[in-house]
């Protein structure tokens, strides 16, 4: 599996700035980071990548679509049976 | 959480631009899907990009039910399909009369850790608060070195 996040301190050496800078970016929300443990954080490197490559994602107005039928969620998934009864056992 | 048509709008923009300042590559931008019961749902499809190879997906599914002008959300399934390590995690609330009767249970969890063999159909699982939330819970999983584990989960069907 190839690696998917940096750590806080490869992210400080990659942007010459203080592991707590770091932290900081994270803690404010201008970097996304997950918190693992108390002292542990990872940064998906799709997240630094687009963190680098700066500007925010453009907005949009989301259409409202009229639809005869949504598709139903979990499609494809057995749902459970109902349990049978003890009744239905001994029929 | 009940929110207005114009509030559900912003709150669907708000999510497509969180996962995307997650580095997921967003196919389409989403639509509010309303139907003849007024039931309104919504589909986010992103990819996770990798270096080699095909990447991860992360779906995000949300239904939302009338409630006197408003809406709350009502269903929601949420995927990480993980084609690298061919393996599925996914969050759900769907069915619910069903997995009660059935189970006790509203929310059901999924885990493949062979995509397309399932060990056990669903496992038990806690609420996930939102769409931000189980969008932050699938990247967890997605990042964690030792990959997509169903060890430590409780199978329902057991």
């Amino acid at each position: 599996m190839n690696r998917r996040f940096y750590t806080p301190r490869e992210v400080a050496e990659m942007l010459g700035v203080s592991t707590t800078t770091v932290l900081k970016l994270i803690h404010d929300g201008s970097l996304p980071g997950i918190r693992v443990s108390e002292r542990i954080y990872r940064i998906p490197i799709p997240a630094f990548e687009r963190f680098q490559a700066g500007g925010a994602a453009p907005s949009f107005t989301p259409q409202v679509r009229r639809v005869e039928r949504l598709e139903p969620l979990g499609e494809g998934e057995e749902l459970p049976r109902r349990r049978e009864s003890p009744v239905d056992v001994i029929r | 959480m009940s929110l207005d048509l114009a509030g559900l709008g912003r709150y669907l923009v708000g999510l497509t631009t969180y996962v995307e300042r997650w580095g997921v590559e967003i196919g389409h931008l989403p639509s509010l899907d309303r139907d003849p019961d007024d039931v309104i749902g919504f589909v986010i499809e992103g990819r996770l990009p990798a270096t080699t190879g095909p990447g991860a997906e992360i779906i995000l599914r949300e239904r939302w039910s009338p409630d006197a002008g408003r809406w709350e959300r009502s269903e929601y399934a949420y995927e990480l399909i993980d084609h690298e390590l061919a393996s599925r995690r996914a969050f759900h609330q769907h069915d619910s009369e069903a997995f009660i009767r059935r189970f006790r249970v509203v929310v059901h969890e999924h885990c493949e850790g062979v995509l397309g063999s399932p060990d056990r159909l669903h496992y038990a699982g806690l609420p996930v608060l939102d769409g931000y939330d189980g969008a932050r819970r699938l990247l967890a999983i997605w990042v964690d070195p030792g990959g997509i584990s169903c060890e430590g989960l409780t199978c329902l069907e057991a």
